[in-house]
């Protein structure tokens, strides 16, 4: 039990912390010049599956999705089927990388992107697109991307030795690899 | 051709794709109300969220008001002359009152568009993607909080109800880009001007005022406030000002570029408008006409 329990309360502080990340800086994420998008839960998912076990992260990414869907959008599905893509890519990348910090840090940007692109197709489809595609590139994709990976830099140590703890407690509890 | 059916990420992919689909149809459809098992989860993670929302909300404060320091020598000069001026319109605007009221009473009127009650509530959250302007806030159909009803902060207008659980309510604001979302107007001039608001120009944060006939003239700097008519918003919500006015493209309109009154960015103190007349509707029938 436990051993679902602490990837959930990580996964939901960052759920909450993308609003709080708005709160404090609304300039940040309404402007008219860079946008900075937080894709924490994102972040918080690709180590979840690199240092945790897979099919624990592909029931809360679709969870986690699907509570984002709810809760911010009129829409359900858009961030379940994004999220659960990126679970899915990182758990098949980390089968052929090296589970190390760095690593993993580009794997990061490479799904924030992932999500981000995705989401911004599949809201456009559905309502019409609210930024030209080149617009979107510049002045949302690359900013969204730093500002994700500096969360990384921020949170990889804590998250990562939380994660390698608690997966030992999962091994013992369920028996599983 | 069978080995592709017995391609199991391929299958997966596919009732992946299916699903999403069927998600997505399921939740476009013209909802009336939110299913309770949604309702129910938007509330937990509601919960939450407000727990979050309140020291967060503090410290964003707190740094707004050392910034607010910053220039308040210069901003005190200028309320002091707005204050003498205000005294001399409460005056007015109450004399006004008192006439209308008197005028209204000998005319036996009732119903009046500009009645409204409100529900004061506070943001929560807001969409982090920024890709749909929704914003949520902390009072639901408990409180009496409808679709369709009215959203204003104190400076003016900023979106309607859209959906509501038990606990919380989604906004959608003016700027959205939703093209149903409309907004009956009056631009307040000599001769009263109607139009709709349609759309919002995102490039220059201005709320488009469509539908104004050829021939009347609108000038710059004229307030714009919801009309009423569309039967859903009460009359008189301060919508904004005119920036600039231009022809439509096949010329039998013009379009009125508007500066919303409501700071739609830096939300947090908002007002559920209920609007005290009824629209007509069409009675139900009750059972004994039923039976006849």
């Amino acid at each position: 039990m436990k051993a679902y329990l602490k990837p959930f309360i990580l996964l939901s502080a960052c759920f909450f912390a993308e609003n709080v990340w708005i709160t404090l800086f609304p300039h940040l994420v309404f402007s008219d010049s860079y946008l900075y998008i937080p894709h924490f839960l994102v972040v918080c998912i690709v180590l979840s599956a690199s240092y945790y076990d897979k099919s624990v992260t592909y029931a809360f990414a679709a969870l986690f999705g699907l509570l984002f869907d709810l809760f911010y959008t009129q829409v359900i599905g858009v961030y379940l089927f994004t999220f659960f893509i990126a679970a899915y890519f990182t758990v098949k990348l980390m089968k052929v990388l090296q589970h190390h910090l760095v690593v993993i840090g580009f794997v990061t940007c490479l799904m924030v992107g992932i999500v981000d692109i995705l989401a911004y197709f599949l809201d456009g489809l559905l309502f019409g697109y609210s930024m030209q595609l080149e617009e979107y590139a510049q002045l949302r994709l690359w900013s969204t991307i730093v500002i994700n990976l500096c969360f990384y830099i921020v949170v990889c140590y804590p998250f990562r030795r939380w994660f390698v703890i608690t997966k030992r407690q999962f091994i013992e509890e369920t028996g599983r690899r | 051709m069978p080995s592709f059916f017995l391609n199991k990420r391929l299958l997966m992919l596919l009732i992946g794709i299916i699903i999403l689909v069927a998600l997505l149809g399921f939740s476009l459809r013209d909802r009336e109300n939110t299913t309770v098992p949604e309702q129910f989860l938007k509330d937990i993670v509601g919960f939450g969220q407000s727990i979050f929302s309140r020291p967060a909300n503090g410290v964003a404060g707190f740094f707004e008001d050392v910034q607010d320091l910053r220039n308040t020598y210069e901003e005190n000069g200028r309320l002091k002359a707005q204050l003498e001026e205000l005294a001399q319109l409460k005056a007015d605007v109450y004399d006004l009152k008192q006439d209308n009221d008197k005028l209204r009473e000998m005319l036996d009127i009732q119903d009046n568009l500009r009645d409204y009650t409100h529900i004061q509530a506070t943001v929560i959250a807001r969409n982090p993607a920024r890709l749909q302007d929704l914003v949520v806030i902390n009072k639901g159909q408990v409180h009496g909080v409808e679709t369709d009803m009215a959203v204003r902060s104190s400076k003016g207008l900023i979106g309607k109800v859209v959906s509501t659980s038990q606990l919380t309510s989604t906004v959608e604001l003016v700027s959205t880009r939703n093209p149903e979302n409309r907004i009956s107007a009056l631009i307040q001039s000599e001769d009263r001007i109607f139009g709709l608001i349609e759309g919002y120009d995102d490039k220059s944060d201005r709320l488009l005022l469509k539908r104004i006939p050829y021939d009347v003239e609108v000038k710059e700097g004229e307030l714009v406030e919801t009309s009423g008519l569309g039967g859903i918003f009460p009359a008189g919500l301060p919508i904004g000002e005119v920036e600039k006015v231009e022809a439509d493209p096949l010329g039998l309109t013009q379009t009125a570029y508007i500066i919303p009154a409501a700071d739609l960015y830096d939300l947090e103190h908002v007002m559920v408008v209920e609007r005290s007349m009824v629209s007509p509707d069409i009675p139900e029938a009750t059972p004994e006409e039923v039976e006849q």
